[in-house]
């Protein structure tokens, strides 16, 4: 008598979602990750 | 590669972060393949042409307080250009209408000067007081660089390179820019404001690396 073992339980790969890079309006890879000082709306402070 | 700044010369993390990003490129094995040119942006465009207000007033009377209260929100500025050798004096800076002295800038451009123009007139306006509204100034300062002074006359007498000003500016919306300095490379990567060496970097590698990749243009 044969004994056909039962096929392994094999659990779907996980799909990890990857973050998209931000981008600026005309199609941009913004590298920075953290904000740095800078002037805008004429605001330097 | 190319780098394009776009920057203001009044503008404290401009200098701060130009500063940087020398730094960086200092380091940057392959900083001789590397272009920049620093285009041109206002803080603040509606500020009338012939207006000349000490920093601290300035402030004072943008935000409220007193001039002593103002020099106070000076103080973690000026700490971040002691931090890369810069000196700045805002005591005796002053708030003006840089609109003329970017049409200097790209005079100075059209003569492959337009790196030592922003320069001088960064550090003429943080760290010697100058006005740069000022016609004789502005001429002064080009001409120092290399400049010839009836050029900047000429320039400075009518409305010559406004057309590249404004073409600057509107570039800069078009890229999303927010603030300012602000640094695309290669019109693929951007970074915003005064980075550290560190992350200016790790920006110069990877648009090398995206360079490298990308099928010859």
């Amino acid at each position: 008598m044969s004994v056909t073992a039962p096929p392994a339980k094999v659990d779907p790969p996980v799909e990890i979602e990857q973050p998209a890079p931000a981008t600026a309006p005309a199609g941009l890879i913004v590298l920075d990750t953290e904000d740095a000082p800078a002037c805008a709306d004429g605001n330097c402070w | 590669m190319l780098i394009e700044v776009w920057s203001d010369v009044v503008c404290p993390w401009c200098y701060i972060g130009k500063r940087r990003l020398e730094k960086a490129l200092a380091e940057f094995p392959h900083a001789a393949d590397v272009e920049v040119v620093w285009r041109s942006f206002q803080l603040d465009p509606s500020y009338a042409k012939g207006q000349v207000t000490p920093v601290y007033e300035y402030l004072a009377n943008k935000f409220g307080g007193s001039p002593r209260q103002a020099k106070g929100m000076t103080e973690q500025v000026t700490a971040g250009a002691a931090g890369e050798g810069l000196a700045f004096g805002f005591g005796r800076a002053h708030v003006v209408n840089t609109y003329d002295a970017h049409r200097v800038t790209h005079l100075a451009k059209a003569h492959g000067l337009g790196p030592e123009a922003h320069e001088r007139f960064l550090h003429a306006h943080f760290a010697e007081g100058a006005t740069l509204n000022d016609p004789d100034t502005l001429a002064r300062l080009a001409v120092e660089v290399g400049v010839p002074e009836a050029e900047v006359r000429r320039v400075l007498a009518s409305d010559e390179y406004s057309g590249d000003v404004d073409a600057d500016i509107r570039d800069a919306r078009t890229l999303g820019a927010s603030g300012v300095p602000f640094f695309v490379l290669d019109r693929a990567f951007g970074i915003s404001g005064a980075q550290p060496v560190e992350t200016f970097l790790t920006a110069l590698q990877r648009a090398y690396d995206h360079a490298a990749a990308s099928p010859a243009r």
